[in-house]
């Protein structure tokens, strides 16, 4: 089951815009409260968990969310915080310290 | 009988419409794309299509790993295109494309006639891999599709002669369809591409691979095709190449003929593929 839920909580946040507005403004507070609301098939390991809490795109990756997905999220929520030519070096950086990590479900 | 009347193959990078939009004035490393998809919106429009069948993947959101076909035929007579994030980061337009879905059926039908276990949506939604690919070559969009789609993002993904035989499968049942349309089949994909990984924008991740695959739509080498394309090699030319099988599809479609013209056109970003092959197998 993990990953799944790794995905699917980034995907809820790229995808529909009230997530990605509560996810911005409390990463940690809108974290907790989707994965209090998840099914068990959606269970977010603590470590995936402390990952998204954190918006740490070089965990999640390392973790083996999906890379595509993984980008799109990360620009929707750091971007404007950081511009998008620091975040893509700053991505680029961070990822390959892991190399391609397993992303199978 | 329905009659296939053009083959073609390419891109479908969304930043390529964030930078250059509908093309009228794009900046000059983009000029070669822009008129490779003028010539080849040339050659369509010359084949006066009554229907554009696109093979395209879906990048995880219609189609997520809570619900993953291989392979799926869309058979709507709307087909809603752009999700709000491809707005937020590509400034794709909101477009309703007209769907063809008698043909769908037709395809669906005897796709699994012939072994291949289509999965079927009545309600299918569009995101750029079928949108950014039309808005070059049918501008008016104008032409309605039917989409089939093809699971190149949620590993395990099907193999490469997987994607050859779905393709020699779509051009028997377009062929035995009894519609009498005029089909052009574009096949929306990548060269060596990486998106969410150490080596993302920055170019192609791998010109030797590009310069490969090229020349094997060129020449028509579809055992060397299928003995490259596995996963790993996919991936080692970039974590998103695997949308490269598309154009398997399209080989299939044709039989496996030499393509008329093949070309990967190098910019900013990864190099673009321009391939049309042989209507007549």
């Amino acid at each position: 089951m993990s990953k799944y839920a790794l995905n699917a909580f980034m995907r809820d946040v790229n995808m529909d815009p009230d997530c990605h507005r509560e996810y911005v403004r409390d990463p940690a507070g809108f974290a907790a409260a989707w994965r209090q609301r998840a099914n068990e098939a959606c269970a977010l390991t603590d470590t995936e968990f402390e990952a998204l809490a954190a918006r740490d795109y070089g965990a999640i990756y390392g973790l083996g969310g999906h890379p595509y997905l993984l980008w799109s999220f990360a620009e929707a929520v750091w971007v404007p915080e950081i511009t998008r030519p620091e975040l893509v070096e700053s991505y680029r950086v961070r990822s390959a310290a892991h190399g391609y990590p397993d992303t199978a479900t | 009988m329905s009659e296939i009347v053009g083959i073609y193959g390419t891109t479908h990078n969304p930043l390529l419409w964030r930078v250059m939009g509908d093309g009228s004035a794009p900046p000059d490393d983009l000029v070669a794309t822009r008129d490779a998809f003028a010539s080849l919106a040339g050659r369509m429009e010359e084949a006066r299509p009554d229907t554009i069948v696109v093979i395209a993947t879906d990048h995880l959101t219609q189609w997520f790993y809570d619900n993953m076909p291989s392979f799926l035929v869309g058979k709507t007579s709307a087909v809603p295109a752009t999700f709000w994030n491809e707005e937020r980061e590509f400034g794709l337009p909101y477009r309703t494309l007209g769907g063809d879905g008698e043909l769908a059926r037709d395809i669906l039908g005897g796709g699994i006639e012939r072994g291949v276990d289509f999965s079927a949506s009545d309600d299918f939604r569009a995101d750029h891999s079928v949108l950014v690919p039309l808005l070059y070559l049918n501008p008016g969009l104008d032409i309605p599709v039917v989409c089939v789609f093809t699971n190149c993002m949620a590993a395990p993904l099907p193999p490469a002669e997987r994607f050859f035989q779905v393709g020699q499968a779509i051009r028997k049942s377009i062929e035995d369809s009894p519609l009498n349309r005029r089909v052009a089949v574009v096949a929306s994909g990548h060269l060596a591409t990486e998106v969410g990984g150490p080596r993302h924008f920055n170019g192609s991740p791998d010109h030797e691979f590009d310069e490969a695959a090229v020349g094997w739509m060129r020449d028509g080498e579809v055992d060397k095709a299928i003995g490259t394309l596995t996963y790993d090699r996919l991936r080692a030319a970039g974590n998103v190449s695997h949308q490269f099988l598309n154009f398997m599809v399209t080989m299939g479609i044709a039989d496996g003929a030499p393509a008329i013209s093949a070309e990967g056109v190098k910019s900013r970003f990864a190099t673009s593929p321009f391939f049309e092959w042989p209507t007549d197998s």
